[in-house]
């Protein structure tokens, strides 16, 4: 029965080709100066290569080469987005900007670091940053994290330079929240993930401004596979935000991160994403935390960006007390496909999780809520809310919502709501007659619709948020 | 193959119905079988139920032709009020060429997706056909033959199959029930069937511009019997559709329904109530396909789950391009009486037009604390308040039901599954 309404993907794909440049803010590209760029394509050879460049233990190439047989064996989801236009041969998998990573801006090569300068992050660091990491192409390139949490014994590197300092903790956590068997694409990452964040906050520190990596692809055809472990120890607490872009191009791009995040004994993690890649970016994305007695898993979830958004944000609650809170925002535009959600898995008593989810479509762009609850066998006390609201702007878009209630335990309240609506005529009417024009009007209702959201990340990703939003409904209002 | 087909051109009087029989035979080989993959089959695993193969090397007899007296087609026992509702065997129906017209009805023709749609269409052995008509006017002798005694009502239909019993070399038994409805008349329509093997049915509905249908559907499956209905609804202009659903028993349990809305300023309000017992697993896919707008459209789903048994609800709301003035609603809620007990709840959202009111609510949980205390410092022992707290929780779907009768039979089913639930 699914099948009736399924729209054309061929004409999304021309769609997302015919998109004017200008739209974009942070389309712009540099010109490809490249210390290494390996070959196109995914093979043996490629794998064994990223790891000999990185010097990697033998274990983590072991675990690559295994990654990349079940990602060659595995097939393409049938379900959501179709995917069947990835070019994995044309991909480049691997590409190394620069020598080395650095700890001040100043050092940081010339044409990578205007680009950060436009994108705002050295100044931003100034200002309201604990820590800040910055990515370009496959490798981590700048770092720095400031001392009074470094002292605490606050750890904030690469992955990579999370492999060579602290091979212990790597090897006892590395693909135990995302195995590499969870699904293709986190196959794929296993097998060629390079940079990412690794972070580690000891017991009872609580780093109190946020940490934020910036991830930006560069060159055509790239394959961005940032791998990001976060351990907070007992009591511990802190704050991670992303933000992605990448210059526009006719031929599509590859992100596909693996995010792991561990939360033990009453410590808490809030993991913030203001996702803005560019049109061309199938966006592929697996992150889950496991949640541990009494911790508290918070995911923050915007998504402007990219042409093929697959991400569901997940958290397993593991031990009693355990909770999650899943905060969602998704704008599709014209060739867009925003296949968002989330999935909490509850495997304790006296568990809850809240996922609040806010999409909205326009210029025939198509968003969809993807949930899934999970409460296994034998548990009691057990609370979980689902809400997801839906906006259409107008009548080319489309928005869908599938969410999965699997309850195996009667001990339970578990609650879903969700509501589809168009911008209200009476809501337009109300305020033009108050002199606002119909832009403003629908920006209003647009902003009051995410709201709760968009107020509980930290201010200026807010701010940031808003006018992102702003500028998508100027494109296609009046 | 050939022996099945060479049954059906043997036993096959009609040769019209003989076409529409070798037509739908050839589609069960054409069409997939439904497999776990498929959205809408996750939690029914048709192959523990259904052999394709063994399904087409049994016995048949298509004795639908033959009518004892007043009491219908053979296999069940059909009553409605003379005059206004004529009942045709589907021997007869495809002779006049009603059927071929009915399946050449794209809503129809497009709800024949899966090799066991085919199937049914192509060897049921119990059918009717039954015409309702606004104004009494169903005067042609041979269509009179076959309207029977009065029902209580002026304006009600019952159809009662006969139990589907195990008999020798049979596993399966399939059934097809085409009621369609003039423009403008007003019908209360109510089918029950207890079943011990494994049945596989269809029920299409066509409901005429400006009509009024009240379809009761009575289902209780003994263990080890599995029946699979799948109940079509289509709704014309202004038409008034409400739907009651009762499922009870050990048995499993699949049932479809699907609603399209064809025209505007259709209001249609689906209720279904279930009860778990045993080990049971009921699966219930619902489609509200809004393919015009300015209609309106409920979908009630109540379950309550004890022993081991398991419920599923997979709901889709669909919406299309131009159907612009949809509103629809869907709730599912389901009470777990025991911790062996499982749920689960899918309610989906699929729309295209913009001015739209859609919304879903699922809840899943067990009986309030509170009204446990409450009965039971009244000094009602902990498992009859647990029979009334869920007794309670049907009570508005009984309430709602459209006559007296069916509303007693329903009640007394529900309960009699909940006294065994909780005892």
């Amino acid at each position: 029965m699914q099948n009736i309404l399924r729209l054309p993907d061929m004409s999304l794909q021309e769609q997302r080709f015919n998109m004017p440049e200008s739209e974009y803010k942070y389309g712009f590209h540099d010109p490809e100066n490249y210390v290494y760029k390996a070959k196109p394509g995914l093979s043996y050879e490629i794998v064994s290569e990223i790891s000999w460049l990185k010097d990697e233990p033998e274990w983590m190439q072991k675990i690559r080469h295994r990654a990349l047989d079940y990602f060659l064996k595995k097939q393409l989801p049938k379900w959501g987005p179709f995917l069947g236009d990835i070019p994995f041969d044309d991909i480049y998998y691997y590409i190394k900007p620069s020598e080395k990573q650095e700890t001040d801006w100043k050092d940081v090569p010339e044409g990578i670091r205007n680009t950060f300068d436009k994108l705002g992050i050295p100044e931003a660091e100034k200002k309201y940053l604990a820590g800040v990491g910055a990515q370009y192409e496959s490798e981590v390139v700048y770092h720095s994290l400031r001392e009074e949490w470094a002292e605490q014994g606050v750890v904030f590197l690469d992955m990579d330079g999370g492999l060579r300092e602290y091979p212990e903790i790597l090897k006892e956590y590395f693909g135990s929240v995302v195995p590499y068997t969870d699904n293709k694409f986190a196959a794929l990452n296993t097998a060629v993930w390079s940079g990412g964040s690794f972070v580690y906050v000891p017991e009872g520190v609580e780093v109190a401004i946020p940490l934020q990596a910036y991830f930006r692809i560069n060159a055509k055809n790239m394959g961005q596979f940032e791998r990001t472990l976060i351990i907070a120890e007992k009591g511990s607490r802190v704050h991670y935000i992303e933000g992605c872009t990448a210059p526009v191009y006719s031929t599509d791009s590859l992100h596909s991160a693996v995010v792991e995040i561990v939360v033990k004994e009453g410590a808490r993690v809030t993991y913030s994403t203001v996702q803005n890649w560019s049109k061309n970016v199938y966006n592929l994305v697996t992150k889950r935390s496991l949640v541990l007695r009494d911790g508290l898993m918070e995911w923050v979830d915007g998504n402007l960006g990219s042409g093929v958004s697959m991400k569901y944000p997940g958290a397993i609650l593991k031990e009693r007390g355990a909770r999650a809170e899943v905060l969602s925002v998704a704008m599709a535009s014209e060739g867009q496909q925003q296949d968002v959600g989330s999935k909490v898995v509850h495997m304790a008593s006296d568990t809850s999780s809240t996922i609040v989810s806010k999409s909205i479509s326009k210029s025939g762009g198509r968003s969809s809520f993807r949930g899934l609850v999970k409460v296994i066998p034998g548990l009691s006390g057990v609370k979980a809310s689902v809400r997801c609201d839906a906006l259409i702007m107008d009548d080319e878009s489309r928005s869908d919502t599938y969410p999965y209630l699997d309850i195996n335990s009667p001990e339970v309240e578990i609650g879903h709501e969700a509501t589809v609506t168009k911008i209200g005529e009476e809501k337009l009417f109300y305020l033009m007659s108050r002199g606002i024009s119909e832009i403003e009007a629908s920006k209003l209702i647009v902003n009051g619709f995410i709201e709760p959201v968009v107020k509980r990340l930290p201010m200026e990703f807010a701010v940031e948020m808003n006018r992102l939003i702003d500028l998508e409904i100027e494109g296609s209002v009046g | 193959m050939n022996t099945v087909k060479d049954t059906i051109k043997e036993q096959e009087k009609s040769e019209k119905l003989k076409e529409v029989r070798l037509r739908y035979l050839d589609l069960v080989r054409e069409l997939p079988f439904p497999n776990r993959n498929d959205e809408d089959w996750k939690n029914t695993n048709l192959k523990n139920y259904l052999n394709i193969e063994t399904a087409l090397t049994q016995r048949y007899n298509f004795l639908h032709g033959t009518f004892s007296s007043l009491k219908g087609p053979a296999g069940m026992a059909v009553q409605g009020p003379a005059g206004r509702c004529c009942i045709y065997s589907m021997e007869d129906a495809a002779e006049s060429g009603f059927l071929n017209k009915l399946i050449s009805l794209k809503a129809i023709e497009k709800s024949v997706r899966y090799s066991p749609d085919a199937l049914v269409r192509a060897l049921f052995e119990r059918g009717v056909y039954i015409k309702v008509l606004k104004d009494k006017n169903c005067g042609e002798n041979r269509e009179q033959r076959y309207g029977s005694k009065n029902t209580k009502k002026e304006n009600m239909i019952n159809i009662n199959f006969d139990k589907f019993k195990k008999t020798s070399g049979k596993g399966y038994a399939f059934y097809w029930v085409v009621v369609d409805i003039e423009g403008g008349a007003d019908v209360i329509l109510t089918d029950s069937t207890q079943n011990e093997v494994n049945i596989f049915g269809e029920i299409d509905i066509i409901a005429g511009n400006g009509s009024t249908v009240k379809y009761v559907s009575i289902d209780d499956t003994s263990s080890g019997g599995f029946h699979r209905k799948k109940a079509l609804i289509s709704a014309g202009e202004k038409s008034r559709i409400s739907t009651y659903t009762a499922v009870t028993g050990t048995g499993d349990f699949r049932g479809e329904l699907e609603l399209i809305i064809q025209g505007p300023g259709v209001r249609a309000e689906l209720k279904k109530a279930y009860t778990g017992e045993g080990m049971a697993r009921k699966d219930f896919v619902t489609l509200q396909h809004h393919a015009s707008g300015e209609a309106f459209s409920s979908l009630s789903v109540l379950g309550v789950l004890g022993d081991s048994s398991s419920g599923s609800f997979t709901g889709t709301i669909a919406v299309d391009r131009n159907a612009k003035g949809t509103d629809a609603y869907q709730v599912s809620r389901t009470l777990l009486l025991s911790g062996a007990s499982r749920a689960r709840a899918v309610p989906r959202l699929e729309i295209l037009a913009d001015d739209v009111k859609c919304s879903h609510g699922a809840s899943l949980g067990r009986i309030d604390k509170d009204d446990m205390v409450y009965l039971m410092s009244r000094g009602v022992s902990e498992k009859d308040a647990e029979i009334m707290a869920a007794e309670g929780f049907f009570g508005r779907f009984i309430d709602a039901l459209p006559d007296s009768d069916s509303a007693r039979f329903v009640e007394e089913r529900l309960s009699t599954s909940l006294k065994r639930i909780c005892r």
